[in-house]
């Protein structure tokens, strides 16, 4: 890759026209996205962390940093947010690019994205897949190691590169990172953001400062409800917005994104999901009315295993799991959500084998590379359980491996 | 309620399956398991129960679910319908010439025995079968659903009609009635003797020059030896003798244009004769043969220095007596010029330019990427394989010489047959069996083939699947039917596993699908790392062990995989999902899965929402479009992206009036378009300008003008910042945007198709 690409971003003044341009696009926006805090002080959540955050910026020169928590608690808002504090409005104009690169020996091509400011570059290196230690040794390490132009007032002497979902990366491009990050400390800045730090190894959590954004208190959920409703004008019932904390299960942007939906799909919001709730808050969860698409067929597979266990049933399984499968729905998600959805609706005495065995399942499934046959297998296995279980009331033998 | 669909079978199978299953399931009617979906689970306790003793019982055709999609509308529906008492019947062994002179026709599937099977029992047993009925034929075996036109034909020739335990009891009464026949065999016997005494002096010649290999003793030497392909060593022959003249006149007149080539290419199947055909026909017309294969060094150096001085030779022959003789160069095995040999192939078209000497090059494969540019400057010549009729007589002959004893053309026959008429392997073969013993029974050659390993390769892949499932299948057998396709058999494993009877034994089906997850593991490991060694451990997880556990008929025909059809489908989504990621991705935040399992679906309630109702949504869902930069044609991928089933996505809840008044709409409006899309769409453009050659002008047009933007995006700082190249309506990005992702879906068309191949 040819660095001249680069040149051109490093060279803008200030200019504040596009901010208009911002504001009056904002009106189409999700309210997600409208009302995502884009400075420190605006941060609704863990004001524990803006404090520290803040301090950071005023030291002048920042550590590598690791942010991690949950998805949809604010990582990548804290960062943008902290670019904001550091190098002012001028992070505000980012520029999205689809490239083609050639990398390695013999060249391959690959394809990224990438998001870029005069002050930092975004990449996402586990897109690549396969390829994506070349990503790391030849891109990350180019645009780190050339100085960035002094730009007038906000210059730090430093330019910031942000990976993302760094624990999706495989060992070798995160051992490729490794003195990438110690060498160029003098121009260069690494922020990364993951889901789980463990998938994270242990020399590159040593050199940055990690930083974990927990998930949000219900009420600090509710807050940001209400707020959004607010500036909206809605009226938004407190067991309505209950129930939204509830099933986003800590996920903030799963919360603002279903009260978006259930404001397009009827409003008021209803009086009947009141109810629901008043009567038994459980089973509204795990009503088929609610929740993704996606969701709502991992449901429908669990309640096929309740309701009849036989190989008839297994195919049938299979095609809705194909389903999921051709739309890229990952598979551990799908683990996930059948096995919580099985558990709600099994007895209690059978819930520690599911979960051993979806554990199991699911454990094999990352060793393996064909998602399917290992779900399949587990919903087998669930199928026999259950089977076993309400035929022989009594007798509550464990299965032999 | 899977009753609709089971019509998806081939043309005439389903009816035969139906009346085939009704036989079966008539007695344990009650045993269907109606398959209600919306069944309480209170209710469904209390038939679980019941159902429980019946559980072993095979599923009725009700049970089995056929899927919607069928790979091969031919291929496999003819091996699904098994005899309905497979191997339940004692076959009566026979002696050995009991239906000596007896001709049988097989029409219908019998009640125990495959067709294969009854064909061999009645070879073996020195019959006849014949595929159609003819006058010669004594009697038509019939089992159930026969062939109409060969009932009408049987009946019109007035054959005699049996069926399969007609045929037992004839067997077992001739072979009976040879012992009475004690006396004429004996008679034959002393005539045996008689001939076997010239033969045993033959045999003794023959000691003597044992060592040497049969393929050279028997090797034609001849024109006229030469059994096969007659058009084109024809050909090839005229091709020689007119090619003094030919090469002469092209000299003369260059500008004349087309003549014959001056190489010829032929090519065919190893083992059938083409080097030999080559060889003989140089040798008839008087040339001296230079032969040049893939054991010397082929690079365009050694070739131009070795040939190249050839070519403008004349032999030393020339100069003695025979003052026409002329050599002529044969280059074998040229699709074997590979790494080592680079510029070889080019250095030899570029020598049949120029040559003086006539250039025979053979080749397997005329159409491999290798010869096709060398091809087209020679004259092609096809040699293909002999059939058995063709090979039959000169066969005889050499086993009379080599001194078997009781060859039957049929055996040969056979032994052709599975060699694929590999006339060079026939020879060994017969060669590695004349040293046991002198006998060539048909039985004999069975059994030989067996132990050779020489019959699974006529074996289709549908037919390897079921022999893992069949019972009394040898472990080193299933193995090696594993190992045809090691590749595919797992997943045609993990696809069919499910429809074995015994699948109904839940305990066995969870052994098998776990065992499957578990040889995934193995596959894994052995790609990743390279760990080829662990090759039969995941064949036996996850293609052995759960054939052992549900051996047994299928209840339902065989599939093709569909993993590799929905995998294919998968890479799509996630395409599309990544683009459309990529298009949103200033404003959005989050990852590649938290926006796929987040904000796809969200979007596409609130993207419809507004729609469904009125048609005053679709400003409301314009102005979020391009709140996001997304055209109307990421409108629809995102709608086509839904999870919901077929009649109740968010885009059937749409009326269609709506929707054409959201396009009108669309299209009237100006739009910003991401220019990271533009750079991408000029990329992919490349590609699709080399794939399909085909209305260039328009589209390199198209293409300059992305490359525009981007030059303006370089220079213009302006540009730069608002990063939006304001575009009206169907512009031309958005056109070529449609263009790309109807690339984007031939190209799926075509994954689809290599898949069917496979």
């Amino acid at each position: 890759m040819k660095s001249s690409q680069y040149v051109h971003f490093f060279f803008s003044n200030e200019p504040l026209f596009f901010l208009e341009d911002l504001m009056t696009r904002q009106g189409g926006l999700l309210w997600v996205d409208k009302y995502r805090p884009k400075t420190l002080e605006t941060l609704d959540i863990h004001p524990e962390w803006t404090e520290k955050l803040a301090s950071l910026c005023e030291q002048g020169t920042l550590p590598h940093l690791l942010f991690y928590g949950p998805s949809g608690v604010g990582k990548r808002t804290r960062i943008y947010a902290l670019l904001r504090q550091v190098f002012g409005i001028a992070i505000e104009k980012r520029q999205v690019e689809h490239r083609f690169l050639k990398v390695g020996e013999p060249p391959k091509e690959v394809e990224l994205t990438t998001i870029t400011s005069a002050h930092h570059i975004e990449l996402c290196p586990a897109d690549v897949g396969y390829n994506d230690r070349l990503v790391i040794q030849e891109i990350v390490k180019e645009i780190a190691s050339s100085k960035p132009i002094e730009l007038g007032n906000v210059h730090r002497g430093y330019k910031v590169v942000v990976l993302h979902d760094i624990d999706e990366v495989s060992k070798q491009a995160q051992q490729a990172l490794r003195r990438t990050m110690e060498k160029y400390t003098s121009c260069c800045r690494i922020i990364m953001s993951a889901e789980s730090v463990t998938r994270v190894m242990e020399p590159i959590r040593s050199r940055c400062l990690g930083i974990r954004i927990p998930c949000p208190k219900k009420e600090e959920i509710e807050q940001v409800l209400q707020k959004i409703a607010k500036k909206e004008g809605l009226v938004l019932p407190d067991c309505y917005a209950n129930q939204l904390v509830t099933q986003s299960k800590g996920n903030l942007r799963k919360a603002i994104l279903l009260l978006q939906v259930g404001r397009a799909i009827a409003y008021p919001f209803s009086q009947q999901q009141q109810k629901k709730n008043e009567e038994e808050e459980e089973s509204w969860i795990s009503s088929q009315e609610t929740g993704w698409d996606w969701e709502r067929l991992c449901y429908d597979i669990a309640n096929i295993v309740i309701r009849e266990q036989n190989p008839k049933q297994l195919c049938n399984i299979r095609n809705k799991l194909y389903e999921l499968f051709c739309h890229a729905i990952p598979g551990d998600m799908i683990f996930r959500k059948i096995t919580l959805h099985l558990l709600r609706m099994m007895d209690e005495e059978v819930a520690p084998q599911v979960c051993h065995w979806a554990a199991h399942y699911e454990y094999g499934m990352k060793r393996g590379s064909k998602e399917i046959f290992h779900l399949e297998a587990f919903l087998a296995k669930v199928m026999y359980i259950y089977y076993s279980h309400i035929h022989t009331q009594y007798s509550m033998a464990w299965m032999d491996d | 309620m899977k009753r609709q669909k089971s019509s998806t079978f081939g043309e005439i199978a389903p009816a035969k399956r139906k009346r085939i299953h009704k036989r079966i399931s008539e007695s344990d009617d009650e045993a269907n398991w109606s398959g209600q979906e919306d069944n309480v689970i209170g209710e469904e306790l209390g038939d679980v129960t019941q159902k429980k003793p019946k559980q072993s019982e095979p599923p009725s055709p009700k049970e089995s679910i056929v899927k919607s999609k069928k790979y091969f509308q031919k291929g496999p529906w003819k091996h699904t319908i098994s005899p309905p008492n497979k191997g339940k019947k004692a076959v009566p062994t026979g002696s050995p010439e009991s239906l000596q002179g007896l001709t049988f026709c097989i029409t219908g599937v019998l009640d125990s025995l495959e067709r294969e099977e009854c064909t061999d029992l009645i070879r073996s047993l020195g019959g006849r079968v014949v595929s159609s009925p003819s006058k010669s034929v004594n009697f038509a075996v019939v089992g159930l659903e026969p062939g109409e036109s060969k009932m009408a034909k049987i009946a019109s020739l007035k054959i005699q009609v049996i069926d399969e335990d007609g045929l037992f009891d004839l067997i077992r009464a001739r072979s009976t009635a040879n012992i009475w026949k004690g006396q004429v065999e004996t008679k034959t016997k002393l005539e045996e003797t008689k001939q076997k005494k010239p033969t045993i002096d033959n045999n003794i010649a023959q000691s003597a020059t044992c060592s040497e290999l049969w393929t050279y003793k028997y090797a034609p030497c001849d024109l006229s030896e030469l059994c096969a392909n007659p058009g084109a060593i024809k050909s090839l022959k005229e091709w020689l003798v007119n090619w003094k003249a030919a090469s002469l006149s092209q000299e003369g007149s260059k500008n004349k244009g087309k003549s014959s080539p001056k190489a010829v290419l032929l090519s065919g199947p190893p083992g059938i004769g083409k080097t030999t055909a080559a060889l003989l026909v140089s040798k008839e017309l008087g040339y001296f043969p230079m032969e040049f294969n893939a054991s010397d060094t082929r690079n365009r150096a050694i070739v131009s220095s070795t040939v190249g001085s050839v070519i403008n030779n004349q032999t030393l022959n020339q100069f003695g007596k025979d003052k026409t003789t002329s050599s002529v160069i044969i280059m074998d095995e040229v699709d074997g010029m590979s790494a080592g040999d680079r510029g070889g192939i080019q250095e030899l078209i570029q020598l049949i330019k120029k040559t003086s000497v006539p250039i025979v090059c053979i080749c397997n494969d005329d159409s491999s990427v290798k010869v096709r540019s060398l091809a087209n400057y020679c004259l092609k010549l096809k040699w293909r394989r002999p059939l058995a009729s063709q090979l039959r007589s000169r066969l005889l002959e050499i086993c009379k010489k080599e001194g078997f004893e009781n060859v039957d053309t049929q055996t040969l026959e056979k032994i052709v047959e599975s060699c694929h008429g590999d006339m060079r392997q026939i020879l060994n073969l017969l060669q590695s069996w004349r040293s046991h013993s002198r006998n060539l029974t048909y039985s004999d050659v069975l059994e030989r083939m067996k132990q050779d390993g020489k019959t699974y390769e006529e074996m289709s892949i549908f037919e390897l699947v079921k022999s893992l499932f069949s019972p009394g299948e040898w472990l080193s057998r299933r193995l090696d039917n594993y190992f045809m396709d090691p590749d595919l058999m797992p997943l045609m494993v993990a696809e069919n596993y499910i429809i074995s009877r015994e699948a109904s034994d839940l305990k066995k089906l969870v052994e098998a699908s776990t065992s499957i997850a578990e040889g995934d593991i193995f596959n894994d490991l052995i790609r990743r790392q390279q760990a080829w060694n662990l090759m039969p451990v995941q064949a036996l997880f996850s293609g052995i062990y759960p054939g052992q556990l549900l051996q047994g008929p299928f209840g339902d025909m065989i599939h093709f995989p569909s993993w590799l059809g929905k995998n294919s489908t998968r890479s799509k989504n996630k395409r599309l999902t990544m683009e459309l990621q990529m298009r949103m991705s200033n404003n959005i935040s989050g990852s590649f899965h938290a926006f796929l399992l987040e904000y796809l679906p969200c979007l596409r309630s609130i993207l419809s929402a507004p729609l469904v109702n009125s048609k005053d949504g679709v400003s409301d869902v314009i102005e979020r479009l391009d709140a996001y930069y997304l055209s109307k044609d990421d409108w629809d991928t995102l709608m086509s992206l839904s999870l919901e089933q077929k009649g109740h996505t968010e885009l059937d809840k749409i009326p269609t009036a709506t929707k054409t008044a959201f396009t009108r709409e669309y299209n009237s409006r100006d739009h910003r378009v991401s220019t990271a899309s533009a750079i991408r769409v000029h990329k992919v453009n490349e590609s699709a300008l080399v794939e399909e050659g085909e209305s260039m002008q328009e589209e390199t047009e198209v293409v300059k003008k992305e490359e525009d933007v981007q030059d303006m995006t370089l220079h213009d700082e302006e540009e730069i910042a608002s990063k939006l190249v304001r575009s009206k309506g169907p512009s031309s990005s958005s056109k070529v945007s449609s263009k790309n992702s109807k690339t984007v879906e031939k190209g799926m068309r075509k994954n689809k198709k290599s898949t069917g191949k496979k």
